[in-house]
């Protein structure tokens, strides 16, 4: 590293060179009055954790000096390799004084969208709320209001949506692209994360990261990367960018856009053509030996006029008998490889079809798709297949939010069960990111009379927008307005016309301003209680409490939900305080809780290790899955009609070159995550604009000087949905052809426009048949870029 | 005797800014004014990059007072409001700092900054540690290794915080510290080693 003084001296972005010598010397008369220490105050200590949904489920200590949150340290976890913060935790210093807090409750007096609001008081904002609800349910019915809720509320009224009979929504379409193709094979229901605690990482051999930057999305797992390395894995990351994951690992690997599926099938063909795959593993573990009907693409049960299960079974090949028996039938020997003719009906093994589905997946073929030569292709796959246990990882934030994501998926769960490498330690294929397993408990529930039941989700919330549906009130917890949905100006057209819409949430985000009525709601250090919420994260019980007092005319969520229900004429169903609700919770047989009750916790700064063990959680071990034939199932039937029962390539929905709109816009923007802000949130804390002040359009030198542009000209990104405006940043980091906005700046920050103008929403037919419904391909996107 | 210091291990650093923050929170260090900035090799934006797509590289370098031994500051300063420590800091005694700012000048890593005007805190009030002294118009501040801290046997907030457990401190005349074994076993180097100003702050894999 060549570093000189000048280096230090011009580095004043954040800092000392910046403040200039502006302001005179000698105007001060202050300077020779000595240094006061602060007079006597009053500190206490309370405890809470960080609700907000990065993940990294920081734990607080928090001193509160004369009423005020003064300072926030990381607790004590009984695991302290979890005691830890990271910038945006210590950020809430300012962020829950910040200007941009909600004050009063306010009643929309503009259009909608135009931010025009007049304060009321709670009562009124209650009242009217509870009038339209109780109308709409009467006209309409319960399914007329959705409750459409952000992932960074913890207290998503859990009641409210019951005592309605109310419709209620979390990301819909998001963050569930892989994990469709994945959990297709293993059945679970996890958002795609992988079976393996990351605190496993220092048991694997090599670790691919494949658009999964946890240096940066999940600070405080970067611990257990470093681990990992130090025990000598190998950690490969695969990403079009220079991430701060990518300048860590061991190699970088740069990929283009939206061909993921296409590597991972590559390296499927890699392993199957140099028989790096693990025979017994398959046959005993996964749905491979199955045998697939030639005629419909059914695979082959016992009674083939009902679904597959362990009671109706799969049937395989026999070696032994040299015939036909149910998968699971003692003694079975079953054939890997092999085609057979059943009863006049040809047929062939799941494995065998799954090797001649891969012959158009060459090498060089995935070399061509993914840019990635074909020698590093082959390495990277021996990594995987040959040096022992080893994690094949992803985030959210890259192959995820694509219209082909479920092909990527199931490709990653098909390269898992041939490597051997799910329920193995140290191995795992899945969602990377916030150390999304770990052990767990069950808690109990507040059970409400059994008349009360929300209505089930009636479609994506973003086919809400066209489709017919019975939605007339939104009831937006959080920012999901702009989050939650691609294509603003279509979100803009569906939200003017409904009848209702409310907002609950510390600050005045972008929502609220297409919002009726507003209500202010507490931040997760605030409230009029002394116990607050509780969760359990990463093998952990977690109990918060009140660090401080309401700000402002603000009410915990707790109380907001409670007050609402005595206006509908309910709260009598309601928990009193969130101390019984959680007691009642706690009131578990789950052996993993005992000894843990909101006593001792509080006895341990509310915080408690489950009676689990002590080494990290692995899923999978007993090779049992919660599929139809308890089998890793590869080849997906339901998916015949589609031509992906076993995974087939498909180009990205939007941004191909082979798509006619490539010529008109031929750069692929991408709105990914950063360590600066969760989503929406943090956009607005001063301390950490201090080092990212404005949003800034990262893209490479060469598409900038190929358009004109110079680092830090304002320019306008466009396509046929719509455009926005900001400054450019032009960074050799970034991929040419690909540009990026960090996600979730608010419109307010923007030069003109909200990022969610151009994003992509058109979703993918087929994965409606999928468990978690279409993805939303937010980064499947096409733009332009001019200077203004 | 003590002679206090610091290991910053850039292998580790993500530059997430956590240690700014945290340093910013402990010692009430108003807006604009940090003392601890993470910098970026090879670029003079924030989270920048060395060299040509696809052969770049992201260094973060954390940079705070490095406590030198042979520290500039201490020399220039007129009035010895800036003084080195027993235990190894370089401190300022803001009662007698007279703001002539000859110590930053003196200071070639750019680690202290000057109260030109009334502090202006978000939030507009004192945070952190309450031991820590509020400082005023006029007068330099910069980083004391958390003195209010570390007297107590505590470790410094940067290093509390740091999620990727990159930052160690401790006694660099103890041999046996980690902070000696790290740089013994991991060559420690230091900023600007030419100056001859002996920082008291060593960095693994600095080059």
């Amino acid at each position: 590293m060549k570093i000189s003084r000048r280096d230090f001296i011009k580095a004043g972005a954040v800092g000392t060179a910046s403040m200039g010598l502006s302001g005179s010397l000698f105007s001060s008369n202050k300077w020779f009055q000595p240094v006061s220490a602060k007079g006597k105050s009053q500190e206490k200590i309370a405890f809470t954790y960080h609700t907000t949904n990065c993940g990294g489920r920081c734990a607080f200590k928090c001193t509160v000096r004369d009423g005020k949150l003064s300072m926030i340290q990381p607790n004590t976890w009984t695991d302290k390799r979890f005691s830890t913060v990271c910038l945006k935790g210590l950020s809430e210093i300012e962020r829950i004084y910040s200007p941009d807090r909600l004050q009063t409750p306010l009643k929309r007096v503009g259009e909608r969208g135009e931010g025009k609001f007049v304060p009321i008081s709670w009562n009124e904002a209650l009242t009217t709320i509870a009038d339209k609800l109780k109308e709409l349910k009467r006209k309409y019915g319960g399914k007329s209001i959705l409750f459409s809720c952000s992932s960074g509320i913890e207290y998503t009224y859990p009641f409210l949506p019951s005592l309605l009979g109310a419709q209620f929504a979390i990301e819909s379409g998001i963050d569930i692209g892989l994990a469709n193709g994945l959990e297709e094979c293993i059945g679970s229901k996890a958002y795609g994360y992988v079976q393996n605690e990351t605190s496993d990482w220092v048991n694997s051999s090599t670790i691919i990261l494949l658009g999964c930057n946890i240096l940066e999305t999940t600070l405080t797992d970067s611990k257990f990367f470093f681990k990992a390395k130090d025990a000598g894995a190998k950690i490969i990351t695969i990403d079009p960018n220079c991430s701060t994951t990518a300048s860590k690992s061991d190699q970088w690997i740069r990929i283009k856009p939206g061909t993921d599926g296409a590597l991972l099938l590559g390296m499927i063909s890699v392993i199957l053509d140099n028989q790096w795959y693990q025979h017994d593993y398959l046959v005993k573990n996964t749905s491979s030996p199955f045998l697939i009907r030639a005629d419909n693409q059914k695979l082959l049960k016992q009674n083939d006029t009902h679904e597959g299960s362990t009671t109706n079974p799969y049937l395989v090949w026999d070696e032994n008998s040299n015939s036909l028996k149910p998968f699971n039938a003692p003694g079975v020997k079953a054939k890997l490889e092999g085609e057979f003719t059943v009863d006049g009906v040809k047929v062939k093994t799941v494995f065998t079809a799954l090797k001649e589905n891969q012959k158009q997946y060459t090498l060089k073929w995935a070399a061509e798709k993914s840019e990635i030569g074909e020698d590093i292709i082959f390495e990277l796959t021996r990594d995987y297949a040959t040096r022992g246990p080893a994690v094949l990882g992803w985030g959210f934030g890259g192959g995820d939010k694509w219209a082909n994501a479920d092909i990527t998926g199931h490709s990653g769960g098909i390269l898992g069960a041939l490597t051997g490498n799910i329920g193995r330690v140290g191995g795992g294929v899945g969602v990377a990111l916030y150390h999304g397993t770990s052990w767990s408990a069950q808690l109990s529930s507040w059970e409400l009379p059994s008349q009360f039941k929300a209505t089930p989700l009636e479609m994506t919330t973003p086919d809400m927008r066209e489709k017919p549906n019975s939605v007339k009130a939104v009831i937006n917890l959080g920012n999901t307005l702009q989050q939650h949905f691609a294509n603003l100006h279509k979100t803009e057209k569906w939200i003017k016309q409904l009848d209702f819409i409310v907002t609950i949430d510390p600050f005045h985000n972008p929502s609220v301003d297409y919002s009726d009525i507003v209500l202010p709601a507490c931040t997760a250090f605030e409230s009029e209680y002394d116990i607050v919420n509780m969760q359990i994260n990463r093998s952990h019980v977690l109990l918060s409490q009140k660090v401080i007092e309401p700000l402002h005319e603000s009410k915990s969520d707790f109380r907001i939900e409670k007050e609402l229900a005595a206006k509908l004429g309910l709260d009598q169903y309601l928990p009193k305080t969130p101390e019984e609700y959680q007691k009642a919770r706690l009131n578990s047989p789950d052996p993993r809780l005992k000894g843990i009750n909101l006593n001792t916790l509080k006895e341990n700064n509310c915080i408690m290790r489950l009676q689990v063990p002590d080494e990290p959680y692995r899923g999978y071990m007993d090779q049992i899955y919660p599929t139809p034939s308890t089998k890793l199932e590869l080849y997906h039937e339901k998916l015949a009609e589609d031509h992906q029962a076993l995974p087939t390539f498909e180009e990205p929905g939007e941004a191909s070159p082979n798509n006619p709109l490539f010529k008109k816009y031929p750069l692929q923007f991408s709105s990914a995550h950063t360590k600066y802000r969760v989503h929406s949130q943090f956009t607005n804390a001063k301390w950490i604009n201090q080092y990212q002040p404005e949003p800034r359009l990262e893209m490479n030198p060469l598409d900038a000087s190929s358009r004109g542009l110079q680092n830090g000209d304002l320019v306008e990104v466009f396509n046929d949905r719509g455009t926005f405006k900001a400054r450019c940043l032009l960074t050799e980091a970034y991929r040419p052809g690909q540009i990026r906005l960090h996600e979730g700046w608010w419109s307010k920050h923007m030069a003109a426009g909200n990022l969610q103008n151009v994003t992509n929403d058109v979703l993918n037919p087929r994965q409606y048949k999928l468990r978690y419904g279409p993805v939303i391909p937010y980064n499947d996107t096409l733009v332009e870029v001019k200077k203004v | 005797m003590t002679k206090l210091g610091m290991v910053i291990d850039l292998n580790r650093c993500v530059g997430c800014q956590t240690c700014a923050n945290a340093c910013k929170m402990q010692n009430n260090v108003p807006m604009g004014m940090l003392w601890n900035r993470v910098l970026t090799e090879g670029s003079e934006e924030m989270d920048g990059v060395s060299g040509i797509y696809p052969h770049v590289k992201k260094k973060y370098i954390p940079v705070s007072c490095q406590h030198c031994e042979n520290a500039p500051c201490v020399k220039v300063c007129p009035v010895g409001a800036t003084y080195k420590a027993e235990d190894g800091r370089v401190l300022i005694d803001y009662d007698r700092c007279i703001g002539c700012r000859y110590c930053m000048a003196a200071c070639p890593y750019n680690v202290r900054v000057f109260n030109w005007t009334e502090a202006v805190r978000h939030p507009g009030f004192n945070y952190g540690d309450s031991k820590v002294p509020v400082r005023k118009v006029g007068v330099v501040e910069k980083c004391s290794m958390c003195k209010e801290r570390t007297d107590e046997g505590l470790d410094p907030m940067c290093v509390v915080c740091c999620p990727a457990e990159a930052r160690t401190f401790g006694d660099l005349d103890d041999p046996n510290s980690e902070v000696s074994r790290l740089i013994r076993e991991k060559n420690g180097e230091t900023l600007l080693k030419e100056k001859g100003t002996k920082p008291q702050v060593y960095y693994l894999g600095l080059s």
